[in-house]
Formats: structure tokens, C-alpha cells, sequence
């Protein structure tokens, strides 16, 4: 079968997925108490024939299947909907805040990258060093990631002085260096759990490799060290890091939501803390769909990847 | 950590299951040592640093910082413990069934898994946890319904392997009942695989425990967890940072502890072992 093939397959495969995540999420939404327009029962501006009417309106009335499929069929056609806080419609609120979020992943995805990538290959040649790389990874893994946010704040920002504490520019329009020193904290926090989990990952990895008796024969032919690292163990020891790398991409997106509600960065999962403080649900649907799209898309990226990077998958 | 070899391998699921009963037990007795009611409000004494009366400092209204940590360990190891529990559950069942059974029941449970893998976990569970308001046990639940899909993968890749060892035919062949191979049988020797599964799930367990807290759909105040009070350390940074060290410091602590505990129970389990 041909990657396109493979790939055509694969997207199928995602579609019941993207239902069911809607379904629990609409099911999830529609449990409140009293349902959305809960919030202005209480409330002495609104009479309560109004909210009959906005209860008609909103289809409110209807049995929730029903109240799905008319959900359903509007999101497919691209209306997402509005959202309760301002008023203006979900995907353009989500849409304008897409650009943050990529720059902060994206960031913090190089700097894990390379920073394991270095790790790993320090710790090949030394295996002295393997205690300290394995007890500072498991440590890395164990760290409550708002909690790293919240000291990182206090010691660079507060006591320091060094970085901003929060935000992504000073002013609109501010220069470079000044988006670069905001960014700093929050992709090097969002950096450190991936970085850990893949020191762990690539170390394994090489290790195997280093072991197989054909990097033995290629030693023994002289290949200088240098080479036999760089070209002979790495490479296939980045095989299958490179699907984990792409599946933890995927992580990513729903785990920004701690490192940007921490920094108040403008992103996606900035917006998401948002929207649950205040109940904004047609927004926090729509962000639970746009993450688990983005999943699906990620791992669907990286089944491809993984044959087209391994000859030896590419026609089997 | 790195000569497992010189060591013997002590039983992977006897030593998780100490180690399980002794954090139930430190929860349990904790409390009995905080120097101060976790509740105790002494308005006098709002925001002051570490001292010998307060060693750990007080927060916003005057609470006692250590005692509020003492007290908040027995919720956040509750949810730690529990959802592992019920990752368990659901996991080892899901995962033997699939492999024991194999055919359409297999090919059916692990596509649910993978689906299920792919779903955004955290933003779901804020989602479910603000809109549901559950309690300690309801949010266990919740932790554990949400993360037993790596735990049936690992146990049905075990029992596949298991399934047609020699040990478990002739347990067949002598016409055993099928729940008995199982209970008896399967299920025991895959455990210490079940057993690292364990472990690292607790440690998750805590991590998401807190994590929802501090974004205030977790364990609800004024009951402390080591994340609500996180989540209330917050508006305080600046003045009374001894407030959030503390509590912090503990889920990291206790995290590390148990997750090194699961890589090493992983280092003496069967596939390290020289066959």
C-alpha cells in the first residue's frame, strides 16, 4: 500500500474518534445543572419569559440528540458557534489566537529537541554520567509543571529581575528582544518535561544500538568514534524518536494550557482556562474539538513520517 | 540506579504494593504530627514568613502552612492511590481480556484504546471535573477512567506472550476452568509488569490531582490538597512566596520518589532479567 493510501486510511480512521470526543464533550456541556442558561436564573434583569424564549431560541427546548445533530451539522459547515463572554464568534476567537500557541510549541519543542539530542549523545560516551542523566530525568518527569512555572516566575522574574514574569510583548509592536525575553520562560517550562522523557527515550534507544553487533563489526573496521556515533548509532536510533517526538507534539497542545494560563500567555490554552473560569461553553467545545483534531493530525503525521523516513517501510 | 544488575530482583508486585500501603499509612498518620489545626485562622498572623511557631510560614488569613501540607498529603495520596486503582481495574481487565480472548473482542477493545489514547486528556478532564464538581472519590474515578489505556496495552502485550508459554497449556490440558487459568495462572504472572503500570500511575495520579486543583476544579477548599493550595498560594506570590514553595515541593518530592521507584521496579522486571 502507498503512504497515500496508508494516509487516506488513517483519516478515515480519525473521523469516529472526532465524533466520540464530541459526544462526550456535548453529553459533558449539557449535564450542568439547569443547563447554559443556568446563569441567568438568578439574575433580577431577566424575566423569566425571556428565558423561555431564549430556551425556544436556542433550541434549548428540543431533546438532546436533536440538540446534537443541529450542533453537529453547523460545526461541519464552519459556524462554531458564539461565545457567551464576548459575543463575537468561537472560531474567530480561536483562530486569533493560534499564532501564539504555535510560537510558544514550537519554541519549546527546538530547545527540548536539541537539548536531549545533546544529552543523550553526552551521556552515550560517558556511561559514568548515567546515574545523574537517569535521577535528573525522573526528576524532570515528576515535576507538577505550574508549580516549575510559578518558581521559575519567582526566581527569574521577581527576585531576579532578569525576564518578565507573564505576558508575550511589553507593548503591541514591541521590538524582537523584547518577545524573545517574554518567550524564555514559558517555552523553557513547557520545554522541561519533554526534554526529560526524551533524554529517557533517545538514551534507551542508543543504548540498543550501541549494543547490535554490527555497530561492533564497524568499530572493529576503524571507523573513527566521532562517525560512529554521528552517523552509525544516531540514525537509527532517531527512527522510532521521531514518531515519539511527533506523538508528544501532540501532547503539547493540551498541555499549554498550564504553561500559558501560568504566564498569561495569549495563546490557545490561555483562552481555554479562560472559557472554563467562566463557563464559556460553545468555546470550550470548540477548543476540545480543534485539540483533538490537532491530535488525530499529529499522529496521523507521524505514521506517515515513520515509513516515509524508514526504507524499509516505504513499500510494505 | 544504573547497576541493576548486581542487585537481586526483589518481587516487582510485593514491592509495590508496600510501598502503597506505606503512603496510605503516612497519609493516615500525618495529620496526627501538624503543629496547628489546618483550619486554625489567626488573623494576627497573616502572611508571616517561616518562624519556630509557624516553620513553614502562614498563608492569606493566618493558616498555618505545614499543618495545611500535613493535613492536604491524605487527599492528594487518596486520589493518587485511588485512580491508580481503577486504572488498574479497567486496565488489567481491558488488557487480559483482549489478549486472552484475542479475535474480534481484541481487535475491538484495542481500537477503543487507541481512540481513547488520542482524546485530549487534561482539557477533558477540567471540562468534566468544573461541570461535574466531584468529590475526592468521583475524582479518582475520573483520573483513573481517563489514563488505563497504556496499562491494557502493556498487560495485553504481556498476556499475549504469556498465553502460549508451556506453563499455561498444561495448566489447560489438566482442565482447569478458565477463570481460575486467569486468576490463578495469567493474571499473577504478569504481575510485575501490572506492577511498574501501578506505580507510574500513581504518580500521574497525584501530578493531575493537582494540577486540576490549582486550576480550581479539583478537590474543592476549604479542604486542603496539595494543589488547591496552589491554587489559593496564587494571588500571594509576590508577598507570601513560602506559600507555594511548600506545597509544591511535596508533589514533587513524593511524585520523584514514587516514579523512581516504578523505573527501578521496570530495571528487575522480566525482560531485564537474563532469561
Amino acid at each position: 500500500m502507498t503512504s497515500g493510501a496508508i494516509a487516506v486510511r488513517r483519516a478515515a480512521q480519525a473521523v469516529p474518534l472526532l465524533l466520540m470526543v464530541s459526544v462526550i464533550g456535548f453529553t459533558l456541556l449539557h449535564l450542568v445543572p439547569g443547563g447554559p442558561l443556568d446563569v441567568y436564573l438568578g439574575s433580577p434583569n431577566v424575566r423569566p419569559e425571556d428565558i423561555l424564549r431564549l430556551r425556544t431560541a436556542y433550541g434549548l427546548d428540543q431533546p438532546l440528540p436533536v440538540q446534537y445533530l443541529a450542533w453537529l451539522a453547523a460545526f461541519v459547515k464552519g459556524d462554531w458557534g458564539y461565545s457567551f463572554t464576548d459575543g463575537r464568534p468561537v472560531l474567530t476567537r480561536l483562530l486569533e489566537r493560534v499564532p501564539a500557541t504555535l510560537e510558544l510549541m514550537v519554541s519549546a519543542l527546538s530547545v527540548a529537541l536539541v537539548v536531549a539530542l545533546v544529552v543523550s549523545l553526552w551521556r552515550a560516551r560517558r556511561p559514568r554520567g548515567a546515574g545523574a542523566v537517569e535521577a535528573l530525568s525522573v526528576a524532570g518527569i515528576s515535576l507538577p509543571v505550574f508549580w516549575l512555572g510559578l518558581v521559575a516566575q519567582l526566581v527569574f522574574a521577581v527576585a531576579l529581575r532578569w525576564l518578565p514574569s507573564s505576558g508575550r510583548m511589553a507593548f503591541d509592536g514591541a521590538g524582537l528582544a523584547d518577545r524573545l525575553r517574554h518567550l524564555v520562560l514559558p517555552a523553557l517550562v513547557l520545554a522541561t518535561v519533554h526534554v526529560a522523557a526524551w533524554t529517557r527515550y533517545l538514551g534507551a534507544s542508543l543504548d540498543g544500538v550501541l549494543s547490535a553487533p554490527w555497530l561492533k563489526a564497524a568499530r572493529s573496521r576503524g571507523v573513527p568514534a566521532r562517525l560512529l556515533m554521528r552517523r552509525h548509532a544516531l540514525r537509527p536510533a532517531l527512527l522510532p524518536f521521531v514518531t515519539v517526538v511527533l506523538l508528544d507534539a501532540a501532547l503539547l497542545v493540551s498541555g499549554a494550557v498550564v504553561t500559558e494560563s501560568v504566564f498569561a500567555w495569549p495563546g490557545l490554552g490561555g483562552l481555554f482556562a479562560e472559557a472554563l473560569a467562566r463557563r464559556d461553553y460553545a468555546l470550550l467545545m470548540a477548543f476540545l474539538m480543534l485539540t483533538s483534531g490537532a491530535i488525530v493530525a499529529l499522529n496521523l503525521l507521524a505514521d506517515v513520517a515513520y515509513r516515509w523516513i524508514d526504507p524499509r517501510l516505504r513499500d510494505a | 540506579m544504573s547497576d541493576s544488575t548486581s542487585r537481586a530482583p526483589a518481587s516487582p508486585a510485593r514491592t509495590a504494593a508496600l510501598m502503597a500501603l506505606g503512603i496510605a499509612a503516612v497519609a493516615l498518620l500525618l495529620p496526627a504530627v501538624a503543629p496547628h489545626a489546618p483550619d486554625a485562622i489567626d488573623l494576627v498572623a497573616r502572611r508571616v514568613g517561616p518562624s519556630m511557631s509557624h516553620w513553614f510560614g502562614t498563608d492569606d488569613i493566618g493558616r498555618d502552612v505545614l499543618s495545611r501540607v500535613l493535613h492536604g498529603a491524605r487527599l492528594s495520596l487518596f486520589v493518587g492511590l485511588a485512580s491508580a486503582v481503577v486504572t488498574l481495574l479497567l486496565g488489567v481487565g481491558v488488557g487480559v481480556a483482549a489478549g486472552w480472548r484475542g479475535g474480534w473482542l481484541d481487535l475491538l477493545l484495542m481500537r477503543a484504546t487507541d481512540a481513547l489514547l488520542s482524546m485530549p486528556r487534561l482539557p477533558l478532564l477540567m471540562v468534566a471535573a468544573a461541570i461535574l464538581e466531584p468529590g475526592a472519590a468521583a475524582l479518582a474515578v475520573l483520573v483513573g477512567a481517563t489514563g488505563w489505556m497504556e496499562t491494557a496495552r502493556v498487560v495485553r502485550a504481556e498476556v499475549l506472550s504469556l498465553r502460549e508459554r508451556s506453563f499455561i497449556e498444561a495448566v489447560r490440558a489438566s482442565g482447569a476452568a478458565e477463570w481460575r487459568i486467569l486468576a490463578r495462572h495469567l493474571v499473577p504472572n504478569a504481575a510485575p509488569t501490572i506492577a511498574v503500570a501501578a506505580t507510574l500511575a500513581v504518580g500521574r495520579g497525584i501530578l493531575l490531582e493537582s494540577a486540576l486543583s490549582f486550576f480550581g476544579v479539583g478537590v474543592r477548599p476549604p479542604a486542603p490538597s496539595w494543589g488547591n493550595m496552589l491554587y489559593q498560594a496564587q494571588q500571594s506570590m509576590t508577598t507570601a512566596p513560602w506559600v507555594a514553595l511548600c506545597p509544591g515541593l511535596c508533589i514533587f518530592a513524593t511524585v520523584f520518589v514514587i516514579n523512581a521507584m516504578g523505573v527501578r521496579l521496570a530495571r528487575s522486571g522480566p525482560e531485564a532479567r537474563p532469561a
